[in-house]
């Protein structure tokens, strides 16, 4: 490929720079060793050598392998040995390192994996780690997980530094997303963000400075520890596993299983490792489940199961358990929290549905997929709209729910309210509790338009079926509430269009603004 | 991947000599990125196994590179402007927003816009109209398309303006390319459309958009829809869609209108049955109060002059242009 054939073409012009130099030393080899014996130039399978020795190594041994190194090669010099060794065939230094079995040295092994898949020539790997002990770059053998610089000499500080100097928006921009991906990687939490996918694999990908570096190593050493525990929560809501599986994954966790048989379970954020003896195992929620259905059934207490469920699925993540019952357990919890109006609670399991249907896992995707149609207009949310509409097939458009979704938003935008109140008192499934929560606005545009166009007055039994209100008494108590009675004509029971508008005209504006601040994206 | 970086690292200390290096390789990154993403999507495609450690992800990946260089060229501080690195922002900047809009991070796009106009108003770079006019066109392009996506059709229409304006006369897929966002932009805003010379010279434009705005200048809501919903998935991906539907509302439907008043002798009371029978006509069956509702969103929204009496069902228009252009 064509940048080895550049690496290989700049490492050899760098080598050939320093024969002018009598100060520049190959690094490695170190400012230590005699200078009088040391040549600018090494054989191209010394190269490799060292390429191979930190190749062999976790990060935590490469000071060891370092160390190693030199004395080998300032042996070699001494001896005037440097050419005439034959370095590939030469056993690695590995005195005193320690044999690699850590998660550390999966990560890198794996990224070790991926350089070779994504390398078209069989020694790229080697040539980029000589390029790279040349000129001392952080960006390291690979382009993925680890973010470990060979530190070799303190140019990787300034580079550091550079990092840290640069202070303009699009850098700030950059080390912010680094910042939220390191987050992710701790398993932080819900969010309505789509793409939280994609930026947990920006966290694996991100060459960071040493700052980065040591973070990493210290969240490394955690995986290590025999508790098997792998979901320290940060202090949010309930820690839910999403994009963050891959890199779990790869320290092939113990899976762990609750032992608790208590069917009941008070919800509490988790601050330390969670305590088997308090998480109860599958078997044990299927149950809960059940009970609590009964429970919904008979007492209705919204606050005590809404506790419960966020108890069950947080027993649910902590022992990654993702199958047809998770999603079963966030749909039936989506559905109560919408019929009670806590949109909240949705929305943390609508995006985890997200998800776990997008790992095929079954359930009822396409009900859902309407609500979050309903939802992101209820948001204002213009731009994941416009990204939800590019990706819906036509298998999804030609489902009920759905299309009654869709035409709620185009006779929102069109501020089409005769069409709106249809669709409103004809929501299927459970849409019209999320439209609840729009519809009062919409009333008030509502209001406003009518208030401009009919002149001179409308009677009370029109406001009553263009507003989608059950009968002309809550018609009437609309208005009481927003200070358009006083404009009703009392024998005839007429508003009065035009002394109404200014009136209508606030109240709208009023409406509109609380949720202003989402639509703005 | 190696040597863009390695060029970011160098180009912190050069002066703007350094830039044609820049763009190639950046230009090239952008192209080997997306050929690598190809390769692995067909290697996922074949081995069909879930596995997201190879997920192609090459193109964000350059994105994050191309956006160093952005970062670059833009903190300059050593040098005078005239050798400054910050003449390759924009080029740079519609790197950035070609992979951008490939990948749909159309945010990341924006927030790059807003950066640039906060650097342009505070006198860090020079104003868009100093760089090269290659530059400078395709800036105005791109800043035009995210305007029209946002709903900010003035906005849209004064840079899509004036990229058009400064392209080279011979560059017709760029034109063309303009001509897309610009078409429906001035049919929404002044109902104004395209000269027949405009078909003639873009035949594939005139495929998209001739139906539908013939359709419009008659008020023939039928056409139109049946011709929109032919080419909803086109639109969709290219995120005109909504803005059709927007022209529908607030061009066709109103157009239609127009007929009415016209074949009613332009008479300034019409009955709502008449507007009714009209919409019949072109194939919308719907009740009286629907036909008022819309009515009264044309009122609202200023594309009739008039009121709506409940009493009469009639709709009284004005005496002096009752649809306003």
């Amino acid at each position: 490929m064509k940048n080895a054939t550049k690496a290989d073409n700049i490492s050899t012009k760098k080598t050939a720079m320093p024969l002018n130099s009598s100060a520049s030393i190959p690094p490695g080899a170190a400012s230590k060793s005699p200078a009088n014996a040391n040549p600018a130039v090494w054989p191209d399978s010394l190269k490799a050598y060292v390429g191979r020795c930190f190749a062999s190594v976790g990060p935590s041994q490469r000071g060891a392998m370092e160390k190693n190194l030199k004395k080998v090669i300032t042996s070699a010099i001494e001896a005037g040995n440097l050419w005439a060794i034959d370095w590939d065939t030469r056993e690695l230094p590995l005195d005193g390192i320690k044999a690699v079995d850590d998660g550390e040295d999966k990560l890198e092994k794996l990224a070790k994996d991926k350089t070779n898949r994504a390398d078209t020539m069989s020694n790229g790997n080697a040539n980029k780690a000589a390029v790279v002990a040349k000129r001392n770059i952080s960006p390291a053998l690979s382009a993925s997980y680890k973010s470990t610089p060979i530190t070799f000499t303190k140019s990787d500080e300034q580079y550091s530094t550079t990092n840290r100097q640069a202070s303009s928006p699009v850098s700030k921009a950059t080390k912010r997303s680094a910042k939220w991906d390191q987050r992710s990687v701790e398993l932080e939490t819900t969010d309505d963000n789509s793409k939280r996918k994609k930026t947990s694999s920006y966290a694996e990908t991100y060459q960071g400075s040493n700052i980065e570096k040591v973070k990493k190593e210290k969240r490394l050493r955690r995986f290590d520890s025999p508790s098997g525990n792998e979901n320290t929560t940060t202090p949010a809501t309930t820690p839910d596993y999403v994009g963050s599986a891959t890199f779990v994954q790869d320290n092939e966790p113990e899976k762990f299983v609750g032992r608790s048989t208590q069917l009941e379970k008070k919800y509490l954020r988790l601050t330390s490792a969670p305590d088997p003896e308090t998480v109860r195992p599958l078997h044990i929620l299927r149950q809960t489940l059940d009970l609590l259905k009964q429970k919904w059934k008979s007492e209705r207490n919204y606050a005590y199961i809404c506790d419960q469920f966020k108890s069950m699925r947080q027993d649910l993540t902590v022992q990654l358990i993702q199958n047809e019952f998770t999603v079963n357990v966030y749909e039936i919890h989506a559905r109560i929290a919408l019929e009670n109006g806590d949109l909240g609670e949705y929305n943390q399991c609508q995006t985890q549905l997200r998800s776990l249907y997008e790992r095929d896992i079954p359930g009822h995707p396409i009900e859902f997929l309407a609500y979050r149609i309903l939802y992101l207009i209820h948001t204002r949310n213009r731009s994941d709209m416009n990204d939800l509409l590019i990706e819906l097939t036509d298998e999804q458009k030609a489902d009920f729910a759905v299309a009654h979704a869709l035409q709620v938003r185009g006779a929102v935008t069109d501020q089409d309210y005769h069409a709106l109140m249809r669709l409103y008192l004809s929501a299927p499934n459970m849409g019209g509790y999320i439209m609840d929560s729009f519809i009062d606005r919409e009333r008030h545009g509502a209001l406003e338009i009518i208030c401009k166009a009919f002149r001179p007055d409308v009677p009370l039994r029109f406001l009553t079926d263009e507003i989608g209100f059950e009968s002309d008494k809550a018609s009437y108590e609309f208005l009481e509430k927003h200070a358009l009675h006083q404009f009703i004509d009392e024998s005839s029971l007429r508003l009065r269009t035009k002394d109404a508008y200014a009136t209508t005209q606030n109240n709208r504006t009023t409406a509109f603004k609380k949720i202003d601040i989402k639509g703005q994206i | 991947m190696l040597i863009p970086r390695l060029i970011n690292r160098i180009a912190e200390r050069t002066d703007k000599w350094i830039l044609p290096v820049i763009y190639t390789v950046t230009q090239e990154l952008r192209i080997i990125a997306i050929e690598a993403d190809h390769h692995i999507a067909d290697r996922m495609a074949r081995s069909s196994s879930y596995d997201s450690s190879t997920t192609p992800n090459k193109l964000e990946e350059a994105a994050r590179t191309i956006n160093r260089t952005l970062t670059v060229c833009l903190n300059d501080r050593n040098s005078a402007m005239p050798q400054s690195r910050k003449w390759g922002v924009y080029f740079i900047t519609s790197l950035l927003f070609k992979i951008y809009f490939k990948l749909g991070t159309i945010s990341l796009a924006t927030s790059i816009v807003r950066v640039l106009n906060a650097s342009s108003a505070a006198g860090d770079i020079p104003s868009v109209d100093n760089y090269p006019r290659a530059h400078m066109v395709t800036f105005k392009y791109y800043v035009g398309v995210l305007a029209f996506m946002d709903e900010e059709y003035d906005k849209a229409e004064e840079h899509l303006t004036a990229a058009l304006n400064n392209c080279h006369r011979r560059a017709s897929t760029n034109q063309e390319l303009i001509l897309q966002y610009l078409l429906p932009t001035h049919l929404l805003l002044h109902r104004r459309y395209p000269q027949k010379g405009v078909w003639h010279s873009f035949p594939r434009l005139q495929t998209i958009y001739e139906d539908l705005f013939t359709a419009s200048k008659r008020g023939d809501m039928r056409t139109y829809e049946a011709a929109l919903a032919a080419r909803e998935k086109l639109f969709v991906t290219r995120r005109i869609y909504l803005t059709m539907l927007k022209i529908r509302t607030k061009i066709v439907r109103p157009r239609l209108f127009e007929q009415v008043y016209l074949a009613c002798g332009k008479s300034t009371r019409v009955p709502v049955s008449a507007f009714r029978r009209g919409l019949e006509f072109v194939g919308v069956d719907v009740d009286d109060d629907q036909v008022e509702c819309w009515a009264a969103v044309m009122i609202y929204q200023g594309h009739m002059k008039g009121y709506i009496s409940r009493e009469r069902k009639t709709i009284v228009l004005s005496n002096s242009d009752p649809f306003p252009r």
